[in-house]
């Protein structure tokens, strides 16, 4: 930290001044003591105004959150280290419900689940604070999701679309790519101005260094924050570690901006819930889980939304008008084996808008993104998605739909008539077309323009092993001879007769001037 | 106030305390029981006593006949006989100093008596403790019974603890908080 050079006197003054500004009137707060104190939790005794939820204060700036209230004690969680603690101490009440910081000032941090800062780079000077546990935006301001948020993956701005304001949960086994389609995503919000967060919960400290490195390589931090929970910090920093993020997201969302929300990943945040409420002695359920789990993703998940330009300017004071504010949270599930219907995956799985679900067969075939076309679903992203797209993506589900139902046959493809001798090829070469590697998400334009071929049939006569090579070159042409037609798509995404002609100029004269048979 | 490290037991003190209130209230037996339990509570928690109400060889009937030998002077009721016996089938002298506790509290709340605990750094003026007593009592619209504490690590000032409500005026806790509010 820098500091001034000031002389002694004039510290004197700065400090008389602020014990004159000092407000002295005795406090009054409602004490309890402690009675036990054991992995994370404490009992305590008294404190009989608390709230649930609320903060309470412990010796040397330690703090827990109240969480169960029984008739003659009080459950809670320790935020932080709980070695100092011991039996007989007192603890006060503090009448707040838990904030962390939010605003500008937190994009390009990484800072753990009460909102310090974790990087190194310093304190941070945030606008103000949140309550991390917010009741999710009423039915009235709220406004159906119509914008798209573009991922930059072929795949699921084809097939999935998420729309701004959504909720999508990613779903698949250990090392199918989860993470990898978040990481994408964000990356390719660097300039559409959409502000994203990626929680990482009970994840390992190397990974989440990984991620921050990535985004940092692709100039993707300076419009994101990650909240960390690692899997060595107490289960209580866990648990809440969702919510913090949440609330600095809703920040954006409540101005009238965009904002992406990561959740990496719930099933140990459930993990996470599930110990300390084993530990608050809370009756156990299926597979052990409290009673209440459903409710702890649904009211997390419910703060994603899209509100209304009068929800924005009540929480602006009227400072933002007609803007829309969105939150669209891409939660992530890990399946044991493929298997979706545990418990935490099938809740989860029916709070959200739709999955996208990767498989380990695909991933290991190759085929990356290892998205399932056929179990992963967008439930109101169609309605979002950019006409361009939309047009020539239609094509794309029915084909690989088809080809899904013939590829056992592919093995004899002498043998078949012409039509189902052509779904197949078709098929295959869509199959090729949704592959896209790491980092190295799309704009609209060029989305657009190898859907625009797939869909037409220009690849057809283009060898399999040749469709990676084939679409890199003809998006390197389209960005060197015709650069204004793909801002202008990428700016409006507009589909009339004049882009089609575009479109399809920039192939012919393409696929003319090289051989690609 | 019941004392923190025996909460545990509160649970358990509980039916018992509120039956004996109860039927003390409808015979109007009040203060006979109060002092009938408290004596019990102290014969409890006397340490010899404790030893052999720890000790798993002492049989219960040995316990109960030295509760009613040593309770006898108190004119011990037919009742208070059976509570006695009660406590005995159920092994449970131990959570005596609870059940008087608890049996304390209802009736200090009967009785509109708070108890406070006035904390301060030197001795406090008799007529302070008064004129303190008189604007408490208006302030939770009851009786008050002033126990006073001397502390001198608060440095001046006063704390008053009010059941679980703390009312920290003390000099020690002002400047604690304009150290925090410096540093911060």
């Amino acid at each position: 930290m820098q500091v001034k050079q000031l002389s002694p006197t004039e510290i004197s003054d700065l400090i008389k001044q602020r014990i004159a500004h000092f407000d002295l009137k005795p406090e009054v707060r409602t004490e309890g003591t402690i009675v036990s104190v054991k992995d994370g939790i404490v009992r305590l005794y008294g404190l009989q105004d608390v709230m649930q939820g609320e903060m309470i204060e412990f010796d040397k700036n330690t703090y827990g959150l109240a969480l169960n209230l029984e008739r003659d004690s009080v459950g809670a969680v320790i935020l932080g280290d709980a070695l100092h603690l011991s039996e007989g101490e007192t603890a006060k009440c503090t009448g707040r419900i838990l904030e962390v910081p939010v605003g500008e000032a937190m994009l390009g941090r990484v800072v753990d689940a009460l909102g310090n800062p974790i990087d190194d780079k310093g304190p941070i000077k945030a606008e103000s604070s949140s309550p991390i546990e917010k009741v999710a935006p009423g039915v009235v301001f709220r406004q159906p999701v119509s914008q798209p948020l573009q991922t930059g993956l072929k795949a699921i701005d084809a097939m999935v679309p998420v729309g701004r304001g959504q909720r999508e949960l990613i779903i698949g086994d250990r090392q199918t790519g989860k993470t990898a389609i978040a990481i994408d995503a964000i990356i390719n919000q660097r300039d559409t101005g959409v502000k994203c967060i990626y929680v990482a919960i009970g994840q390992k400290a190397s990974s989440i260094a990984s991620v921050v490195r990535k985004l940092e390589e692709h100039d993707a931090l300076k419009h994101t924050i990650i909240v960390v929970a690692t899997a060595s910090d107490p289960a209580a920093m866990q648990y809440i570690a969702p919510y913090a993020g949440c609330a600095m997201g809703e920040y954006f969302r409540d101005k009238g901006e965009d904002a992406l929300i990561i959740y990496d990943d719930l099933t140990k945040h459930a993990w996470a819930y599930r110990q300390i409420s084993l530990l608050l002695r809370r009756p156990p359920g299926r597979e052990a889980y409290p009673g209440d789990i459903f409710y702890l993703h649904s009211r997390l998940l419910e703060r994603a939304a899209r509100v209304n330009p009068e929800y924005v300017s009540r929480h602006t004071n009227g400072k933002v008008k007609d803007k829309t504010g969105s939150l669209t949270a891409l939660p992530v599930i890990e399946t044991q084996a493929g298997d979706v219907s545990a418990f935490v995956s099938t809740n989860v799985i029916s709070i959200t808008d739709g999955q996208i679900f990767l498989e380990t067969d695909l991933f290991n075939s190759g085929i990356r993104p290892a998205i399932n076309a056929g179990l992963s679903v967008s439930r109101v992203g169609g309605a979002a998605q950019t006409k361009i797209i939309k047009k020539y993506a239609g094509g794309v589900r029915l084909a690989l739909a088809q080809y899904r139902e013939l590829a056992a046959f592919s093995q004899f493809v002498s043998d078949l008539d012409e039509t189902t001798r052509k779904q197949l090829e078709r098929g295959q070469r869509i199959t090729e077309v949704m592959k896209q590697k790491q980092y190295t998400p799309l704009s609209v334009a060029e989305e657009a323009i190898i859907l625009f071929a797939a869909d037409q049939g220009y690849l057809d006569n283009v060898p399999l092993n040749r469709i990676a090579a084939f679409e890199q070159d003809l998006l390197s042409y389209m960005h060197t001879s015709h650069s204004e037609f793909a801002d202008r798509i990428g700016k409006t995404g507009e589909l009339n007769d004049d882009v089609l002609k575009t479109l399809k100029t920039i192939i012919d004269t393409f696929k003319s001037n090289q051989s690609w048979d | 106030m019941a004392n923190a490290s025996n909460q545990q037991y509160a649970h358990l003190a509980r039916p018992y305390a509120l039956a004996a209130f109860q039927f003390a209230l409808e015979k109007e037996q009040l203060p006979a029981w109060k002092v009938f339990l408290n004596t019990a509570a102290l014969v409890a928690s006397d340490t010899q006593t404790l030893k052999l109400l720890k000790n798993p060889a002492t049989s219960v009937t040995v316990l109960h006949d030295l509760f009613r030998e040593v309770l006898a002077p108190l004119n011990v009721s037919a009742e208070q006989q059976n509570f006695l016996a009660l406590l005995a089938q159920h092994q449970r002298f131990m959570i005596l100093p609870e059940i008087a506790e608890l049996f304390n509290v209802n009736y200090a709340q009967l009785e509109k008596i708070s108890k406070i605990r006035l904390i301060t750094a030197v001795e406090a003026e008799q007529g302070y403790k008064q004129h303190l007593a008189q604007i408490l009592a208006k302030r939770v619209q009851r009786e008050v019974t002033l126990s006073c504490e001397v502390d001198p690590s608060i440095i001046g000032g006063a704390i008053i603890h009010i059941g679980d409500r703390v009312i920290d005026g003390s000099v020690r806790r002002k400047l604690t908080r304009l150290l925090q509010n410096l540093a911060g």
